[in-house]
């Protein structure tokens, strides 16, 4: 970081570095766009920018905070939409504003969209929160992988079978402890309970959500190679898309051959 | 006649004017007055700001121009689908179809939550109404996108199309169970009519799946179909259910994510929320009741349920439950969404284990209709994946509940000896599959 940009970001900051690019900001996530590349915030912000879906999603934030009243992240941990489309506002100036929110914020958003339909400007922040989560994914900052990573199960299932919380995923209990008692019964007799459910494209399946055919999952294999995800999601969560693209490789094998 | 107007204040009270009075007024109005009292009209119509409406029918427009133009073909909801028109918040009529549906399920709730489903072909079923159950389907795959942004907007729009394309060769039209496949593919459908370049990506994808770019005509969700069969359910109704209170929670992707498409009602709930679900319920006899909270979200959050799950769990007792029993005093939360079931239902014991003491049982629209219709409780409506106490709901509702469960023990036993399930089929379908094209 040259000598003049340090000081270009140290004088946004207040005494106690509480305040940064004159919005909300903690300490650590001043510190944290602080260590940040230049380039790679820079890049962030001009991907973002040239999304087809931003120019849906960003007009203009009159700073009114109907978003955040409707938030139900911002009740119970530290989120506000409203930062998200005021640090979106003055990223292009700034990317370091964009950063600092990447490495952690906006990972609490519950993606409800309550935001989006009360935003008299027609901004769509929770559009925006999942464009960006794309673009951490994309680029592999090291939040999108330590989010990843105890989801991995999920993804997985996902990107694979396209289904997922498969009867598979409910055998243990521990996983489900909070859930409480009535749950352990359940996982006790989960195989004949899923053999007693009267529709077929279900009947008996434990680790799919029904018995998706091989065609189909080569399909969605397909798609996910030919639009980048399998590339994108690599960059943050590698075990899981080499275990996607062997069973793909497994199918497309399997079709080959008849 | 009115006298023509000038200024956009006279417009915009002449315009809240006629729609109070029920329209059918003739005005005068200079032609760039006139463009802008139209999108007033919208906009009051809508109860939404000013512009999204008018971008959703633009969307809808141009829809139609693609198939003009030969770009696109367009799956119609045509009348061997027996449509059923409902007004949408954008004012748009929509056309519901209701027979020959394919079932677009939900990854969700097939593997926890699998009377969602059954309950729903049940339905089906007993009104003689055929449909597909076809395993050829994904889901939208958008679970991922929304928890962890790991797919991107030409995928997700090529998954929505591979499924589209599916349905339409087996000439049935897609109803949606899931309230973020719903609103995702609302969210697909709209760029890939829109961007020129996403379209052509998703067609070259396509392409290489064997599958061409076939875009439904109308978005349907489940609940939409139960709102407008909800007469014809009522019918068949086996217990009186007068007795019962129910609270309804509208799932927001459903009615957030690209809100104007979805259906509201000037009968329920006077028009200013969304109308399935609560509908469905008053058809049956029930009664319904507000509560202060209606408009939050679940808490679900996709990655929290599952990474996080105190945060989505604090969410959904303090600002859902704990309300929806001490405001509305309900016997039953009713959902139309896999997501909004499982936080609710699963967000409860802990809460218990604290000294907490409101609980409420939480099922889907699809469920209660069935059980009041007099489906089975465990073996068709499947009540024993639900872990918040369904007992007294069902004492209420005047159902043998300990007698059912009896029965479900033999059924059980039964299947352990190698029994297979009396499956729910589909009645004889109307329409043959198209031969592809």
């Amino acid at each position: 970081m040259d000598a003049k940009y340090a000081r270009k970001l140290a004088a946004r900051l207040n005494t106690d570095g509480w305040h940064y690019g004159g919005l909300p900001g903690l300490q650590w996530e001043a510190e944290n766009a602080r260590r940040g590349e230049p380039q790679l915030m820079r890049r962030i912000v001009d991907e973002l920018r040239s999304d087809v879906r931003f120019q849906e999603f960003y007009h203009a934030c009159i700073n009114c905070g109907n978003c955040t009243s409707m938030c139900p992240a911002f009740r119970f941990v530290d989120f506000e939409p409203r930062i998200v489309v005021q640090k979106v506002m003055h990223a292009k100036d700034e990317p370091e504003l964009l950063y600092q929110m990447m490495d952690e914020y906006l990972w609490a958003c519950y993606q409800c969209y309550s935001c989006w339909e009360v935003c008299p400007a027609h901004n769509n922040p929770g559009g925006l929160v999942a464009l960006l989560k794309e673009a951490a994914v994309r680029n592999g900052l090291e939040s999108a992988k330590r989010t990843l990573e105890p989801y991995s199960k999920t993804l997985f299932k996902v990107m694979a079978t396209g289904t997922q919380i498969t009867p598979d995923m409910h055998m243990l209990f521990a996983p489900f402890r909070d859930w409480g008692p009535h749950k352990a019964e359940l996982v006790k007799n989960i195989r004949t309970e899923r053999q007693g459910v009267p529709v077929e494209s279900m009947w008996g399946v434990m680790d799919k959500g029904w018995r998706v055919p091989k065609r189909t999952m080569l399909e969605l294999f397909i798609i996910e190679r030919e639009s980048g995800v399998l590339d994108s999601v690599r960059n943050s969560s590698k075990d899981v898309v080499d275990m996607v693209e062997e069973a793909g490789k497994e199918l497309e094998e399997s079709e080959k051959n008849g | 006649m009115r006298k023509p107007v000038r200024n956009w204040r006279s417009l915009r009270r002449m315009a809240n004017t006629i729609i109070d009075s029920g329209g059918g007024e003739e005005i005068e109005l200079k032609e760039e007055d006139a463009k802008y009292f139209e999108k007033l009209v919208a906009e009051r119509r809508a109860k939404l700001a000013l512009g999204t409406v008018e971008d959703y029918l633009r969307m809808l427009e141009k829809m139609r121009e693609l198939e003009a133009s030969g770009e696109i073909m367009v799956h119609h909801v045509e009348e061997d689908y027996e449509p059923v028109s409902v007004r949408t918040l954008s004012g748009r009529t929509k056309k519901v179809p209701t027979v020959d549906t394919w079932q677009h399920k939900s990854c969700g709730q097939c593997g926890h939550i699998p009377g969602y489903v059954t309950s729903l072909f049940w339905i089906m079923r007993e009104l003689g109404i055929p449909f597909i159950d076809d395993t050829n389907q994904t889901s939208c795959t958008a679970w991922n996108y929304y928890g962890s942004g790991t797919s991107n907007t030409v995928a997700l729009s090529s998954v929505f199309l591979r499924n589209m394309h599916v349905a339409y060769e087996k000439n049935a039209y897609p109803l949606i169970h899931c309230g973020t496949s719903y609103g995702d593919y609302k969210e697909c459908r709209f760029l890939v009519v829109m961007s020129r370049d996403i379209r052509e990506r998703v067609r070259n994808i396509l392409k290489k799946v064997d599958r061409d770019l076939v875009i439904p005509e109308e978005l349907v969700h489940y609940s939409e179909w139960l709102h407008v069969m909800r007469s014809r359910i009522a019918e068949k109704r086996k217990y009186d259910v007068s007795g019962i209170t129910a609270a309804v929670h509208a799932a927001c992707h459903t009615y957030k994510l690209m809100a104007e498409d979805y259906t509201y009602d000037d009968s329920v709930m006077g028009g200013v929320k969304p109308a399935p679900t609560t509908s469905v319920a008053l058809a049956l006899g029930a009664k319904v009741a507000d509560y202060s909270t209606w408009y939050d979200c679940c808490g679900f959050g996709f990655r929290h349920i599952l990474t996080e799950r105190e945060v989505s769990r604090s969410f959904a007792y303090f600002r859902k439950i704990q309300p929806v029993v001490r405001e509305a005093k309900a016997d039953v939360l009713l959902v139309h969404d896999t997501g909004c079931v499982t936080t609710f239902d699963k967000s409860q014991f802990v809460f218990h284990a604290h000294g907490y003491k409101e609980s409420v049982p939480v099922i889907s629209d699809s469920q209660f209709a069935a059980l009041t219709m007099g489906a089975h409780p465990f073996i068709v409506c499947q009540l024993q994946w639900h872990l918040a106490d369904w007992r007294p709901l069902l004492t209420k509702m005047g159902i043998d509940w300990e007698k059912a469960q009896s029965e479900y023990k033999s059924y059980l036993e039964g299947i352990k000896k190698g029994g297979r399930p009396e499956f729910i089929r589909s009645p004889p379908r109307k329409l043959a599959p198209r031969v592809k094209t």
